[in-house]
């Protein structure tokens, strides 16, 4: 009886097998939900809606003349609007903790800081 | 009394309990994992539909060929004029517009709730804000999330029920907070 029976040793390697394989497919499903958390904790970090929004509203003003409620044609300005870049730079401040300056000497210029993101724009003037 | 018998039986003992300690420590591990991951995930999800959501209302429709630029934008007009009933019936559509509207549950309206907020610089230069407009009220458990756009104004025209805006052209942030329920 207690005697080594060296019979079926195959079905017992695949056993090994089976199991080694059973640990390697549990990994990759606990490691899917950290790759899941950490990319979108990334997206969530890196708020590019923010950058877009500034970015394209800054675009806009170097672009397009300011509304005139006279409706005559307005030449395209120089500079922006100082009333709404200060509005921009300081309702971001207030409200979402991002250092913006936006200056309008020669071409219209973004400074953005919110800590993780920092860049500068040049905004070219239309023609 | 030590002998050398049953060795693959002991072997396969002790491989059984590196396997069994494995294996707990793996399912507790991933349940730890689990909850705050799938939170960020829907959270990721809820901002990209509410800012393409006000990205969509705050792109003009055509070109003014007089004035040389875009039309005002549809998000643009409504904090004008104050029409935070028309904002709302909009931005409902386009937050919960999920394909077909038949009765079934995978394939009807999706269920996110919101609540809107304008904030402004006035002419003393500090920043206030306005309620414009909530599609339910918050009782401030939700697992909200915040969307945010700016917005130029052109508020030179009075508006017909009077906001608390300046009369000159200007910037505001549109602040929405966004939940499900």
């Amino acid at each position: 009886m207690a005697r080594i029976n060296d019979e079926a040793q195959w079905i017992v390697l695949m056993g090994f097998l089976v199991a080694v394989s059973l640990f390697f497919l549990a990994t990759i499903v606990n490691e899917s939900t950290l790759v899941g958390q950490s990319t979108s904790e990334a997206v969530l970090d890196f708020s590019k809606a923010n950058v877009q929004d500034v970015n394209q509203k800054t675009k806009d003003l170097a672009m397009y003349p300011p509304f005139d409620n006279t409706l005559v044609p307005v030449q395209y300005p120089d500079i922006a609007d100082p009333n709404i870049t200060a509005d921009i730079e300081k309702l971001y401040s207030a409200r979402k903790g991002v250092i913006i300056s936006i200056t309008t000497i020669g071409s219209v210029t973004l400074h953005y800081n919110d800590g993780i993101i920092n860049f500068t724009a040049f905004n070219e003037e239309h023609p | 009394m030590v002998n050398d018998h049953a060795q693959l039986y002991t072997i396969e003992g002790i491989t059984a309990g590196i396997i069994m300690l494995v294996t707990a420590y793996l399912v507790l591990s991933t349940t730890t994992v689990f909850t705050p991951g799938d939170v960020h995930i829907t959270d990721m999800q809820l901002e990209q539909t509410g800012n393409d959501a006000l990205a969509m209302m705050d792109t003009p429709d055509n070109f003014n060929f007089t004035e040389r630029r875009p039309n005002t934008t549809a998000l643009s007009f409504f904090i004008q004029q104050n029409q935070s009933a028309l904002f709302g019936e909009k931005f409902n559509y386009f937050l919960n517009n999920r394909s077909g509207s038949s009765s079934s549950v995978s394939n009807s309206p999706d269920k996110i709730q919101f609540n809107a907020t304008v904030f402004y610089r006035n002419a003393t230069g500090t920043i206030q804000c306005y309620h414009f407009k909530q599609s339910a009220m918050m009782t401030g458990r939700e697992n909200s999330i915040r969307v945010t756009r700016l917005v130029i104004v052109n508020n030179l025209v009075p508006p017909n029920p009077p906001t608390p805006l300046d009369r000159r052209r200007q910037a505001v942030l549109v602040e929405v907070m966004l939940w499900r329920g």
